[in-house]
């Protein structure tokens, strides 16, 4: 059974071709640039040398009509016709209170989505067009949603709810919704599988760090609390993004420097973060490369892997002690430095954190001493299988 | 219709601020200035006016990169890209010159093009009986600075069909982030009108000793919340454009111009631009105290 997972941004849309009989990646790709005459189509197919072409993709209808005609391909091989494409999976940023699942999309859905488009305005509105396009595509076959806010539904109301006047909840639902959804619930579930443990009865906290960084606390299967809120600006230091700050800073920041609401936005959103802190870069490589001779550059090291550390802390306080510490994404899988600094010094909650282990270590690795009560880990996130695995389980449901 | 790539004629004030606005969201722009030095000069200015964006932190350094990309400058009208599905036209506000535009333009460009003036008291009926395609021209008023005001006026002439309407309407909302307001032909359409009128009144309350200037813009910023002055305001925009406004809008509204302008405009003294106006500004554009009308003082019962 082929599943196609879509991810569609603004000018890009990310795509895999998964058989989830056995779970193998047939193709993955992706397109970019959409909207100019030089957009990039990149496929990867395992085993055989990267594709790149370069077309003129004016829209994502085009696009993904370009995707699958180079899917059937006949020189690439991988499917002989359309209708070997039995569902497609669709990542959608925003699920609202709504979903706390993955569903089938039809007509409500769908309109559902729209109306959520107030919550996720740069993400939803692409998310829709890619869902049209491939109603369109594959008029038969079925549509599954999976939402980045689903795994975070658990949560109870003293975690998502603002001490704010209660009736801006009511009025604009502005509350915690928290993000990555898929990847923290990959690798909480990853994380038990190699503890061989039950996954509904450990206390696990992830940290997905990658450009955007969350963290979550999963109690027993069920996520308690997320530092992503009301949008992927809360909690902590991220590549271009703030995180927690006191937010009377922005008005008065904004009266004293003149700001339009637009200026004040992209102030916290894509100058702030790492990238603000040093002045040099908003990448993490980077950042570490420049940190000897730079100062401002060790110091966002600092504060990012500092603010890390109280936010296991804090989750560690609210899950009443955990089993396992889990890093993944980009930062998480690849910078040793800042998974030691947020985790060193730790004993006194368990964790006997092996520094030389997690020096050398990339990709999955267990990162405690054999006698650490608390596990350390690094797993690789992998959300296009989650959103495979769940379209499946959904058609699975339906049939 | 997918608005891909425009069309810019001119590369002052108002050229380059339709430049920006359409690049950074991912439009194509040839910008067309007769004038190489005058379009390496505007194609610069962009690139500075930019850096106050980032400044300001609207902005980043690659979202920069990417938009100066997407703007291509050329000094020959009849080279302009066939691919252009819109021609801004944005030179001074003269009625003769605009009309031989827009006759070169409905020369060379595609049927479907629609050709559109940034005026503020032209008639768009009158440019567009100049050309073959007189229901696909239009007017549209942007107020500086393009990128930041969410408005955009589309004005439609006696010929302007709905559908040409329409379709700049949901390419200003959809591409560009604008809220539309539509306006049918009239001198000074809303926005200009308006202003003018109070600019003038705010003159006129500064001549009679009514009033200081600054005390008038105090006056009208805390009173009703405005972010400027009526003399910031007109100070921002330039004199010397103020005073074609006003005595435009004057004559076909009967009415009389403030004296004041006139006086400041034969002085040179052209508002921020030029460091002197209604204000003085040093070389970052910061006020600085009041223009050379403070002297006025001597003469108006207001000593």
């Amino acid at each position: 059974m082929n599943i196609l997972v879509v991810n569609c941004g603004s000018s890009s849309i990310k795509f895999q071709l998964l058989d989830m009989e056995t779970e193998k990646l047939l193709v993955k790709g992706s397109v970019e640039k959409i909207g100019t005459r030089s957009a990039i189509l990149n496929l990867d197919i395992p085993g055989k040398d990267k594709i790149k072409n370069v077309f003129e993709i004016l829209d994502h209808q085009t696009a993904l009509e370009k995707v699958v005609q180079s899917l059937m391909c006949k020189d690439l091989g991988i499917i002989k016709d359309k209708s070997d494409i039995k569902a497609v999976g669709h990542r959608v940023v925003h699920g609202g209170e709504s979903y706390s699942d993955a569903v089938l999309i039809d007509n409500a859905v769908l309109t559902e989505i729209r109306n959520l488009i107030d919550l996720a305005p740069l993400h939803n509105p692409h998310n829709i067009k890619g869902i049209e396009v491939c109603q369109r595509l594959f008029p038969d076959v079925p549509q599954i949603a999976v939402f980045d806010t689903a795994f975070h539904q658990t949560m109870p109301p003293e975690s998502y709810i603002y001490p704010l006047p209660y009736v801006l909840y009511k009025r604009y639902k502005i509350r915690r919704y928290g993000f990555h959804g898929t990847s923290h619930y990959f690798v909480a579930q990853q994380c038990a599988e190699i503890m061989g443990k039950p996954y509904d009865q450990l206390n696990i906290i992830t940290a997905h760090l990658g450009n955007g960084c969350s963290i979550t606390a999963i109690k027993k299967g069920r996520v308690i609390d997320t530092s992503m809120g009301f949008t992927p600006l809360e909690g902590l230091v991220m590549g271009t993004r703030c995180g927690d700050i006191d937010t009377s800073i922005i008005t008065f920041v904004i009266a004293k420097e003149e700001l339009s609401l637009q200026e004040a936005n992209t102030l916290l959103n894509k100058h702030s973060g790492l990238m603000g802190i040093s002045g040099v870069s908003n990448d993490m490589k980077d950042l570490t490369e420049a940190s000897a001779s730079d100062p401002r550059a060790k110091l966002a090291i600092d504060i990012f892997a500092y603010r890390l550390k109280k936010y296991i802390g804090a989750y560690a306080a609210a899950l009443g002690g955990i089993d396992a510490l889990v890093f993944t994404g980009g930062i998480g899988e690849n910078c040793a430095l800042v998974r030691e600094i947020s985790s060193e010094g730790m004993e006194y909650m368990g964790i006997k954190f092996d520094k030389d282990k997690n020096a050398q270590s990339r990709g999955l690795a267990e990162l405690s001493k054999p006698d650490s009560k608390v596990k350390v880990f690094c797993i690789p996130t992998n959300e296009e299988l989650v959103i495979a695995r769940e379209t499946k389980r959904i058609v699975g449901d339906k049939k | 219709m997918e608005i891909t790539d425009v069309g810019i004629i001119g590369a002052s004030t108002a050229g380059r601020g339709f430049a920006k606005t359409m690049a950074l969201n991912g439009i194509n722009v040839v910008l067309v200035e007769l004038n190489k030095e005058t379009l390496s000069r505007g194609l610069r200015l962009i690139s500075e006016e930019l850096d106050q964006l980032i400044l300001k932190w609207g902005l980043t350094e690659s979202e920069k990169k990417a938009a100066l990309a997407r703007i291509n400058g050329i000094t020959e009208i009849s080279q302009i890209d066939k691919r252009c599905q819109m021609v801004f036209v944005t030179v001074r506000e003269d009625l003769e010159l605009n009309k031989e535009i827009f006759l070169e333009l409905d020369n060379i460009m595609p049927a479907e093009t629609i050709l559109i003036s940034h005026t503020a008291i032209l008639s768009i009926t009158e440019i567009a009986n100049t050309t073959s395609r007189p229901d696909k021209v239009a007017g549209i008023i942007m107020l500086p600075p393009f990128v930041r005001v969410e408005l955009a006026e589309v004005i439609g002439g006696l010929t302007t069909s709905m559908e040409t309407v329409n379709t700049i309407k949901s390419f200003l909302q959809s591409k560009l982030g604008k809220t539309t307001v539509e306006i049918s032909e009239s001198a000074g359409y809303v926005t200009i009108r308006m202003l003018v009128n109070m600019l003038n009144e705010a003159m006129f309350i500064a001549m009679e000793g009514v009033a200081s200037i600054e005390d008038i813009d105090i006056s009208m910023k805390l009173g009703y919340s405005m972010e400027r002055g009526p003399f910031q305001i007109a100070d921002r925009i330039g004199l010397d454009l103020v005073l074609v406004w006003m005595e435009y809008m004057c004559k076909e509204l009967g009415q009389r111009p403030c004296p004041l302008l006139a006086k400041l405009v034969r002085a040179g003294h052209l508002g921020r631009k030029t460091g002197r106006g209604f204000y003085q500004y040093d070389e970052n554009g910061k006020r600085i105290g009041i223009g050379a009308l403070g002297q006025l003082k001597k003469w108006s019962f207001n000593i």
